[in-house]
């Protein structure tokens, strides 16, 4: 009968019930939106550069770790050792050998410095995403001698199009300088212009023509799902020999390793400082309604109410608007994400700052189940500390005065 | 004879303040079980005060009260509340039953903060909302009963915990002749038929006529208690 008589007391002001239940349903519409939103924007951010440009791991040798340059190659028989050890592994899908140098690149307009990366086309189109993000040519699919693939934002700073020759300068790994020109076979664009700006591919074939040996300074891995990178990563660590060390994608691009573990935290935080917000409104919700029936709970203490039962039923009520916005809102922001998920959310007008963080201008939410529970235990915790005050206000009554109503 | 219910020896109740108030000046009582007693005198008199010590809502500042020989001023505040629940009965003047219960669950809902079990509970509310001659409303909440059938339910609540005596201050205050002379016949039938002893605050007339023991209260003392 406590559970009943808390429900009809829910529903005794009931406008004031209507308007507490909706924020709280609002709060938690708005957090799960956010979740879904973050969760869609990082993994499409994090999905997008392991597929495009970082793979699930990498190989490099020891010394590349320390310096990248040029004479920091994986040995051969350590690349062979490598291959091997990724064969055995189920998981492992594909790997891609690329040569990696730091050099210098002109054209008629503006020499900068960029990093060359040499790689072998088809093991690069068969294990990364690259192709999907040709703007113009291709990547290395058309026969051509010293062709360099560079991004769309890189030609438009050094007034380059397709064909056009630019002149690549680098060092090998005796530190002799070369000098090469290349003609543009390709311009792509990624999610990420921090990563356009500063890499240009080319076949490594023609860095091995230039330098008389061929080079390999990294090996991108992929692996059948994005699950456990970590664990993967560590069953290959184990079957390689030094010098040569596997490094996961959070390695390899701390700051989205970094986004990726702060992002949970920070969900976290944004729920509790929704479930605050709350916490103020149910408070003084229940506040009302204790002071407004403080005659009738003076008689329900004089009659022998006790106080455990007394705050039971506070908290049992405090509680109920938790159980019935919780359901309403958790359902209202589902339905809302998984309408979004189809639709998106587009943001093309903020389309080149989302492009420095590597993000697409239209962001698609997913949908998180376990934060579902996260946020029905938040609700809980806040109804039910929500409830203490006004739980104690109506500890401390006096049933004399409070039945006579003072 | 009959055994005393509630017996009151030198009781003081003082309110502190810059000019202290005695509203209990020294009050020697004793109430047998079966009576039908009114507390009368004028407002502000110590009558309420006194029921409320009786019923243990509030603590003297000197003396004793045994209630069925306890002596509940050394009781603490819960084992006061449980004292309450299991002996007393209340009927207030305001009626105070729960506006979203209907009338059995405000007749049953003490019973359930006795743990008593369901069907006992609904089968008692049953019985006494009859007894107060509320049979077919049963299912209508306060705001759907008059003022004289509220203060019965009230009083067949106070009756639901089977308690000792039942102390009602003030109970017929709010109501029309017609509701108080019918609610005043049924307690006196339930205080004739089933010995329920009866202890109320009141001035009015009409509840003293209806009395067995009038105990006439002012500044805080008795000062005469007679017996029809």
């Amino acid at each position: 009968m406590i559970l009943k008589v808390a429900w009809r007391n829910i529903w005794r002001s009931r406008i004031r019930s209507i308007i507490v239940l909706s924020s709280i349903a609002i709060g938690i519409w708005a957090g799960l939106l956010i979740i879904g939103f973050s969760f869609g924007m990082n993994n499409e951010r994090t999905a997008a550069a392991i597929g495009a440009t970082l793979g699930h791991s990498q190989a490099h040798s020891a010394d590349f770790l320390q310096d990248p340059s040029p004479s920091a190659v994986i040995a051969p028989e350590a690349y062979e050792n490598l291959v091997a050890a990724l064969e055995e592994q189920p998981f492992v899908t594909g790997y891609a050998p690329r040569t990696m140098l730091q050099g210098m690149v002109a054209s008629a307009k503006q020499t900068r410095a960029s990093r060359i990366i040499g790689v072998n086309a088809e093991s690069e189109r068969a294990n990364t995403t690259i192709t999907t993000y040709m703007q113009e040519g291709d990547f290395f699919e058309t026969r051509v001698r010293k062709g360099v693939v560079i991004s769309e934002k890189l030609a438009e700073k050094m007034g380059l199009g397709m064909k056009k020759k630019m002149v690549l300068t680098f060092q090998d790994h005796n530190g002799i300088i070369h000098k090469a020109t290349f003609r543009v076979s390709g311009i792509y664009r990624t999610l990420n212009a921090a990563w356009d700006e500063l890499n240009i591919y080319v076949q490594q074939k023609d860095i091995e023509r230039i330098i008389g040996t061929p080079l390999i300074h990294e090996v991108l891995i992929s692996y059948d799902k994005s699950e456990d990178t970590e664990e993967k990563t560590a069953a290959i660590s184990a079957a390689v020999v030094t010098p040569t060390v596997i490094t996961s994608w959070k390695q390899n691009s701390p700051e989205l390793g970094f986004a990726d573990d702060m992002m949970g935290i920070m969900l976290v935080l944004v729920l509790g400082i929704i479930m605050l917000a709350l916490l103020f409104g149910i408070i003084n919700n229940m506040l009302m309604a204790v002071l407004e029936r403080r005659r009738e709970l003076g008689m329900l203490m004089a009659v022998g109410m006790n106080k455990r039962k007394l705050f039971s039923m506070i908290l049992i009520e405090t509680l109920m608007l938790g159980l019935v916005a919780g359901p309403i809102g958790m359902l209202l922001g589902d339905l809302s994400i998984r309408v979004m998920m189809n639709v998106g959310l587009d943001l093309s007008t903020k389309k080149d700052g989302l492009a420095e963080l590597g993000v697409q201008s239209t962001i698609y939410p997913e949908v998180v189940p376990e934060y579902y529970l996260v946020m029905a235990f938040m609700v809980i915790l806040t109804a039910l500390v929500a409830a203490l005050f006004p739980a104690y206000k109506a500890l401390k009554l006096n049933p004399v005065r409070a039945i006579r109503g003072n | 004879m009959s055994k005393a219910v509630i017996e009151v020896s030198g009781l003081h109740k003082v309110y502190e303040g810059a000019v202290p108030v005695r509203a209990v000046n020294g009050i020697d009582l004793t109430i047998t079980e079966g009576e039908f007693t009114a507390l009368k005198g004028p407002s502000g008199c110590g009558k309420t005060t006194l029921l409320n010590l009786l019923g243990g809502l509030d603590q003297p500042t000197s003396g004793s009260i045994l209630i069925d020989g306890t002596d509940i001023t050394g009781l603490s505040d819960n084992e006061l509340i449980d004292f309450r629940l299991h002996n007393i009965g209340f009927v207030f003047q305001a009626y105070n039953l729960i506006p979203v219960l209907s009338a059995t669950e405000n007749v049953s809902f003490i019973m359930l903060l006795q743990d008593r079990p369901k069907e006992e509970r609904l089968a008692r509310a049953e019985q006494l909302l009859k007894a107060v001659g509320l049979e077919g409303k049963e299912d209508k909440r306060p705001g759907q009963l008059s003022g004289g059938q509220q203060q019965r339910v009230a009083v067949a609540r106070a009756l639901a915990s089977k308690p000792k005596f039942v102390l009602a201050d003030e109970p017929t205050a709010n109501l029309d002749s017609e509701s108080t002379a019918k609610l005043l016949d049924i307690m006196e039938q339930l205080n004739r038929e089933e010995n329920m002893t009866f202890v109320f605050a009141t001035h009015d007339d009409r509840v003293i006529s209806k009395a067995k023991r009038v105990v006439s209260i002012s500044d805080g003392k008795v000062i005469s208690d007679t017996s029809k």
